[in-house]
């Protein structure tokens, strides 16, 4: 097994963070268009039913990226200790701070304390990361 | 009350992980198939899936009672109980870097939750 830089294990630990934020922000997506669609009252007819369908869409694609974050966690798991990778799972909160105020769509603003709190979980991500140099990708039978 | 469902919750996750761990593994040591169809067959596999909904849905309890603001620093509890069962039930070695890694992480959380 390949010893390079970006291992199996540590690239399906990156697929899972990326996925898992990427759920986060469908579904919250999601949570606004049924807001907007619960304003749209009325009797429960197909126009009600177009209104209520982006939701729907944007749920069903976080749900989605959510089990298949979760299968791509399983593959880390095989070649990391869980005490290594689970503190990287953190990281999602970064791409969930940065998507949520980079789509225009969820229009969230920057604020000082999130930034640094940002900050200080990179920072400590690194040094976990940093405890594990070396460890994992060790076993030869992991396949698929 | 809605303390006592934050742990719950908190404890249903912890025990997700461990047991995604364990079927990962177990998964990993058996003969068969692909990686896949290996931890499809693994019965921890799934009580991990149950713990896991399980988790969620009583979070989404502790959000029907609680702002998401005030609810959102105790995720980083859940980082700790799963650091302990890493160290005490899995045998892992924990040092002290990573443990300050993790630390530094819960008071990330703590930080982007005064905003």
């Amino acid at each position: 097994m390949s010893r390079g830089l970006v291992n199996l294990g540590t690239a399906f630990i990156g697929v899972s963070v990326v996925l898992s934020a990427a759920a986060q922000l469908l579904m919250r997506a999601g949570m606004l268009d049924v807001q907007l669609a619960g304003l749209a009252g009325g009797e429960w007819d197909m126009n009600h039913f177009r209104a209520w369908l982006p939701a729907l869409g944007w749920v069903v694609a976080g749900l989605v990226c959510y089990g298949l974050s979760m299968l791509s966690w399983m593959g880390a798991l095989a070649r990391h200790e869980l005490s290594l990778a689970y503190p990287v799972l953190s990281l999602s909160y970064v791409l969930v701070y940065a998507g949520a105020v980079a789509w225009p769509r969820l229009g969230e603003s920057v604020s000082f304390y999130k930034t640094l709190g940002i900050a200080v979980i990179v920072l400590g991500v690194v040094l976990v990361t940093w405890s594990g140099r070396g460890a994992g990708e060790s076993r030869e039978d992991v396949t698929g | 009350m809605t303390y006592v469902l934050i742990f719950v919750s908190l404890a249903f996750t912890t025990a997700a992980q461990l047991l995604q761990k364990l079927a990962a593994d177990r998964a990993a040591r058996s003969a068969g198939g692909v990686f896949m169809i290996r931890l499809l067959r693994q019965s921890r596999f799934w009580w991990a899936i149950a713990c896991l909904a399980a988790g969620t849905a009583s979070w989404l309890g502790v959000l029907f009672r609680m702002e998401v603001s005030k609810a959102f620093p105790f995720l980083s509890l859940g980082f700790v109980l799963v650091m302990l069962v890493s160290r005490f039930h899995l045998h892992e070695s924990v040092g002290a870097v990573r443990w300050l890694g993790v630390a530094l992480i819960c008071a990330g959380i703590g930080l982007m939750s005064l905003a």
